[in-house]
């Protein structure tokens, strides 16, 4: 079955701060176009697994493979997998000094070297998708944290990922404000894009995901599709959580 | 005893000591633009932590950063001749002063681009860019505009210093009016002269990299291009700032 392959394979992943542990053999297999969302309590390790899969972190142990391929932590190697694997993060991060636009266009044109006029249009379908097409001249300073998330999400989208991993990204925003990062995230499920996502809202992570993996204290303790993760919790720890979290 | 003070005597010496202004204007806009140069390649080489280079801008800031501007010129214009390279008095002040403001200027940049967030860095790495992009695309153009303030201070104190380079005799505004004092003895109304002089220059420069730190300061900008002519203008108060 050629739909067998993981696009995204985690085997026996292990991380450490000095004698600190913080992942202690982590595997997960992502399938294209599935939606996993990672839940568990602060300090459990999800920002460092998220963090170990496009190093941004070197690991201890384990390996990360994309289509079968090893990610070797190599600058090069490394770059071109960023490049396939976006990641969007709690406190946005747009490059303050650069328009909307220009924070779209900046990787695409200098990192994979595309024409400015190809990506233009398209970065204008993704503002336009996000719900800020007319924004696309704003600094970052004008723009509610909300919005600024939107772009964050529209910057990595226009690299055109294979995978996408978030990682708490409405959990800086106010209220009111979460609702639209949400939307656009179920949106980007809808269509059909693979993604990690790291959330504390369990309502929108039932939704979206397909699968949801509990973690704690470095390991998965828990994972399955929404209905029972949630519904028919089998282990006391998830119960906990849960009873905590809702 | 009541000092006299002889106003007509300003009008016939103001021609004589706009020359000078020029030469003043002249060597500290070179050195302050060298000065920018020196300055960032000096806060980039640190940043990126090159080897040997790195080595070479510390010493060099700190050797010029705790010895006399004095010493420097005395050493480029007496000593180096001695070892067969002769410079005009210009170029020594030029010299003398760009290296002064570069060691200056590397320290106000270093500090820029240290205070660049480190999530905007891992923003960059995220998106795939590679160290030097990530330096050329943001770490530079954000660096620059988080330490501009501190380098119109340097900036300013380079117009001061070039006072100094009346020791070597280069014709500008000050070895101009004490030349002319051992003429004419009019000391009171040559030093308080070049004194208002001074302070219009080096307004008119604080005012100037005022402007220019508004229109680098992106949390003041609405939208490209627009934003900065209309309303920003208006607000900017007018403060020299104190440089010392
Ligand atoms: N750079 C670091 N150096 C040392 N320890 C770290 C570092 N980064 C994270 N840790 C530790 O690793 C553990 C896991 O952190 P991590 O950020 O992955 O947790 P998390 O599950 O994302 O928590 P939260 O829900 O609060 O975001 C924590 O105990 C944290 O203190
Ligand atoms: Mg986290």
């Amino acid at each position: 079955m050629s739909t067998s392959q993981p696009k995204l394979s985690i085997r026996n992943l292990q991380k450490q701060y000095g004698t600190n542990v913080i992942l202690r053999g982590v595997d997960i297999d992502v399938y294209a176009k599935e939606v996993i969302v990672i839940i568990g309590p602060s300090g459990s390790g999800k920002s460092t697994l998220l963090r170990c899969i496009n190093g941004l972190e070197t690991i201890n142990g384990g390996e990360v493979y994309i289509d079968d391929q090893k990610i070797v932590h190599t600058p090069q190697a490394i770059q071109k997998v960023r490049q396939r694997i976006g990641m969007v993060f709690q406190s946005y991060n747009l490059f303050p000094h650069m328009t909307v636009m220009e924070n779209l266009l900046l990787a695409p044109v200098k990192v994979q070297g595309r024409s400015k006029t190809e990506v233009l249009p398209q970065a204008r379908i993704l503002l336009d998708q996000v719900g800020l097409l007319d924004k696309e001249d704003s600094y970052p300073a004008q723009l509610s944290g909300g919005q600024q998330q939107r772009v964050a999400i529209a910057r990595s989208l226009v690299m055109n990922p294979e995978v996408l991993l978030f990682d708490e990204v409405t959990s800086a925003l106010d209220p009111e404000r979460v609702r639209d990062v949400l939307d656009v995230m179920k949106d980007l499920a809808a269509r059909g894009t693979t993604m990690l996502i790291v959330t504390h809202e369990m309502g929108f992570g039932r939704d979206v995901g397909d699968r949801i993996i509990f973690m704690d204290q470095g390991v998965i303790v828990e994972q399955g599709p929404p209905e029972q993760v949630f519904g028919n919790p089998q282990e006391e720890r998830t119960r906990q959580f849960l009873r905590n979290a809702m | 005893m009541v000092v006299s003070f002889d106003f007509g005597y300003i009008l016939d010496v103001l021609p004589l000591l706009l020359t000078g202004l020029k030469m003043t204007v002249l060597i500290s806009v070179t050195s302050i633009a060298v000065s920018l140069i020196i300055g960032m390649s000096g806060a980039v080489i640190r940043t990126l932590g090159i080897p040997v280079l790195s080595q070479i801008v510390v010493v060099y800031v700190d050797l010029i950063r705790n010895t006399p501007l004095l010493v420097h010129v005395f050493y480029l214009y007496f000593v180096l001749p001695a070892l067969g390279i002769k410079l005009s008095a210009v170029a020594v002040g030029i010299i003398a002063l760009s290296l002064w403001g570069g060691a200056f200027a590397a320290e106000n940049f270093r500090g820029g681009t240290d205070a660049v967030p480190h999530a905007m860095i891992e923003s960059g790495q995220a998106l795939g860019m590679s160290t030097w992009q990530i330096v050329r695309f943001i770490m530079i153009p954000l660096g620059f505009r988080i330490s501009f303030p501190a380098f119109s201070n340097t900036a300013v104190s380079v117009i001061k210093n070039s006072a100094y380079m009346t020791s070597i005799g280069v014709a500008e505004l000050t070895f101009m009016a004490m030349d002319r004092i051992a003429y004419d003895f009019k000391t009171y109304e040559m030093l308080a002269t070049i004194a208002v002089i001074y302070l219009i220059l080096i307004w008119g420069t604080s005012y100037l990299f005022r402007i220019i730190e508004r229109k680098l300061d992106y949390k003041t900008k609405t939208t490209k291009g627009g934003g900065i002519n209309g309303g920003i203008i208006q607000k900017l108060k007018f403060s020299p700032r104190r440089a010392d």
